[in-house]
């Protein structure tokens, strides 16, 4: 099975976030990238066999489950790519599966999940179009012999909306989102958002927490309003990004709020929709939302969601203290949290387990009345 | 029988972040923060202005201080993992001490100052002879692998003592290095320990919300003392030990009579968490003995026995 659909492969995903998995996937592009090297050794040249996915002979049909199916790598056509190439053409596809190799091994390393479209977005003069990543990634897989998901790369967007609004779309279709939680859609597909009359933008880390505020209807409350409520799912794709990044150039009478878990996963994905990420900093103008308000948790207000700060998570708040920019004005609050988590050792998860739901739901209730009371005597 | 304190001063905004860490000598309090920045406060004026800043080489920020009175050294454990020694002389930098496996966390300099002890995240405690030119390590103390988050030395030389993140609570022998006891009474972490200026004393305090008190040579529980709502992250003696100072997260400090074995003040003036406390070293001066406490508040708060009631 080589293609799949958004939100499968999302869940397919979960399987393959395993550390192990991760590791043995990095350790196949390892050797990949070994024999290269000792390939230059021999002969001078740098050389990779890609299997090709779409030649004839490397699929077969599988009498018994009636699937039009690979065969096995040993048999597929392969095709070589080498450094120096005999063209610039082919130097150039060497380029690219070089860099993609590199994006999903970071990827790979840290956990992430990415999207094509955002290996697309890192190196848009080098990829030249989408449809170029989409075949190497999957040839990469094939190559690899591992399920996309595997490389840590979904297909689809994955960010989601719920609440008080409307997307006209360029091909004159709507999406209305009063209560339905919908796809966040690429923004050149989007012609318009009409907010109507929002009075905030609540960004969730969790899905899990954006589902269940959805179900309560947290997007229309009759104290603190109305919203939009959006998810990225944990770090946010570049759709997602673009989408919470335009309604906040567009809206800026418009609050943005973002709860996410006080560890310094959430603190790092909050900095991610406020201040961009490092990898994409060149397009980061117009997908940061800077004036996005951090609402929480945090982890001196959120007993309930308390648990000891792992070893994995001390490292990560360390490095992500050590960030230049960490010592800017704007990143202040995340700073003195991180800090107050290492000091206390304690780290602060929403959950929505049984009655946990309500307190969360209380909690972000009162954290966006002071914000709104406040915003409104100023 | 109650007893009255007061704010004689503070400084808001001492650092522009959290204050984790207060220390003291006749001349100075010394505070810690989440910034880079170590800054020395006159402790014998009125207004306790502003006299030194240290610039210390802990980018990410500052948790853990002690001072070494009589080799003037001030002692800084950062959130990197690394103690960074300074003189108070001319507020140089006389070592930086790291270790790659382990992060240190809390530290003590023992009263003669010769020697430095530190508690570390993966539970063991090491020891450095302060007197040396490089601050050589000379020591370690193994416990059972809890990150330590106290550590006291004894007035005596005699013993140190540390709390850890499981509840651990150990007295160690320094003439031995061996484990002298291992202490009851905590199941969850235990964030302050001190000793009795006598040694004869240590009490211990954190996520319990409870101060317990043990005889140091007998290892036994001798009391307790149960006020504070939440957990106590910073304790104190008065230099008679008579007193015990409580900091807590609770927003409060509380001040314990040994005489009575109860509560016999109560301040509450910060809004927010208290991260340390330390009484005022006025022995050998004509000041009465107050307190000084720091926290998320950025607040330096001095405090005075009201006299003359």
């Amino acid at each position: 099975m080589s293609v799949a659909h958004g939100d499968n492969v999302v869940e397919q995903y979960l399987d393959y976030r395993s550390e192990e998995s991760r590791e043995e996937t990095l350790g196949k592009i390892e050797t990949l990238i070994s024999d290269l090297i000792a390939g230059v050794a021999d002969t001078g040249l740098a050389t990779i066999k890609l299997s090709n996915r779409r030649a004839a002979e490397s699929t077969r049909f599988d009498k018994e489950t009636l699937h039009l199916t690979t065969r096995d790598v040993a048999d597929t056509k392969q095709n070589i790519i080498a450094f120096p190439g005999p063209t610039i053409l082919n130097s150039w596809r060497f380029a690219v599966l070089m860099r993609t190799l590199d994006i999903i091994s970071e990827s790979l390393t840290s956990g992430k999940v990415v999207t094509k479209r955002d290996i697309y977005y890192r190196e848009t003069w080098l990829f030249r179009n989408q449809a170029i990543v989409d075949r190497i990634v999957d040839d990469i897989g094939r190559t690899l012999n591992v399920p996309r998901a595997a490389l840590g790369i979904v297909a689809a967007q994955k960010g989601l909306a719920c609440g008080t609004f409307c997307i006209h779309k360029r091909d004159c279709t709507l999406i209305a989102v009063e209560g339905e939680i919908q796809l966040i859609p690429p923004l050149e597909e989007i012609k318009s958002v009409d907010v109507m009359d929002v009075d905030f933008v609540l960004v969730v880390e969790k899905e899990a927490i954006f589902r269940s505020l959805c179900s309560s209807k947290f997007y229309n409350r009759a104290d603190i309003g109305r919203s939009i409520l959006v998810t990225g799912k944990g770090y946010p794709d570049l759709t997602t990004r673009q989408f919470i990044s335009n309604i906040a150039a567009c809206h800026p009478d418009i609050p943005l709020f973002g709860v996410v878990d006080s560890d310094p996963y959430g603190i790092d994905i909050l900095c991610t929709y406020k201040f961009g990420s490092r990898a994409m900093a060149h397009e980061n103008s117009h997908l940061t939302a800077l004036k996005m308000e951090w609402v929480g948790v945090n982890v001196l207000e959120y007993e309930d969601g308390w648990t000891k700060l792992s070893v994995g998570d001390r490292k990560k708040a360390l490095k992500m203290l050590s960030l230049p920019w960490m010592e800017t004005e704007a990143a202040m609050a995340m700073r003195l949290e991180l800090q107050r988590m290492l000091f206390l050792g304690q780290k602060a998860e929403m959950n929505v387990v049984g009655t946990e739901a309500h307190g969360v739901i209380t909690y972000l209730t009162h954290a966006i009345k002071t914000r709104l009371d406040a915003s409104i005597t100023h | 029988m109650s007893k009255q304190y007061f704010s004689t001063s503070l400084t808001p905004e001492a650092h522009p972040a959290d204050i984790f860490c207060v220390e003291t000598t006749s001349e100075y309090a010394i505070t810690s923060s989440g910034n880079s920045i170590l800054k020395l406060w006159n402790a014998a004026s009125n207004d306790h202005e502003l006299v030194l800043t240290i610039k210390t080489t802990h980018r990410l920020g500052i948790h853990h201080v002690c001072v070494n009175k009589e080799l003037g050294l001030i002692a800084a454990v950062g959130f990197d993992g690394e103690i960074s020694v300074w003189s108070l002389q001319d507020c140089s930098c006389r070592a930086v001490i790291s270790d790659p496996k382990t992060a240190y966390w809390a530290a003590r300099f023992s009263a003669d100052g010769e020697f430095l002890a530190a508690t570390s995240l993966t539970g063991g405690i090491t020891v450095w002879n302060t007197a040396s030119e490089n601050i050589e390590k000379c020591g370690e103390l193994e416990t059972k692998g809890s990150s330590g988050l106290a550590i006291d030395y004894s007035n005596d030389g005699r013993f140190i003592a540390s709390g850890h993140e499981n509840g651990g609570l150990y007295i160690f022998s320094t003439e031995t290095a061996r484990l002298l006891h291992s202490l009851p009474g905590h199941i969850k972490a235990v964030r302050a320990v001190a000793f009795s200026p006598l040694s004869k004393l240590l009490a211990a305090g954190g996520d319990s919300n409870v101060i317990t008190v043990y005889d140091v040579t007998s290892g036994e529980q001798v009391f307790n003392f149960s006020g504070h709502s939440r957990w106590i992250m910073s304790l104190d003696w008065n230099f008679t030990g008579e007193y015990l100072l409580s900091g807590s997260f609770d927003k409060s400090l509380k001040i314990w009579s040994i005489e009575q074995t109860e509560c016999v003040s109560t301040q509450t003036e910060s809004d927010s968490a208290v991260w340390a406390v330390k009484w005022t070293k006025t022995a050998g001066t004509a000041r009465p003995q107050g307190f000084v406490s720091v926290g998320i508040d950025r607040t330096v708060r001095w405090y005075r026995e009201a006299t003359g009631g």
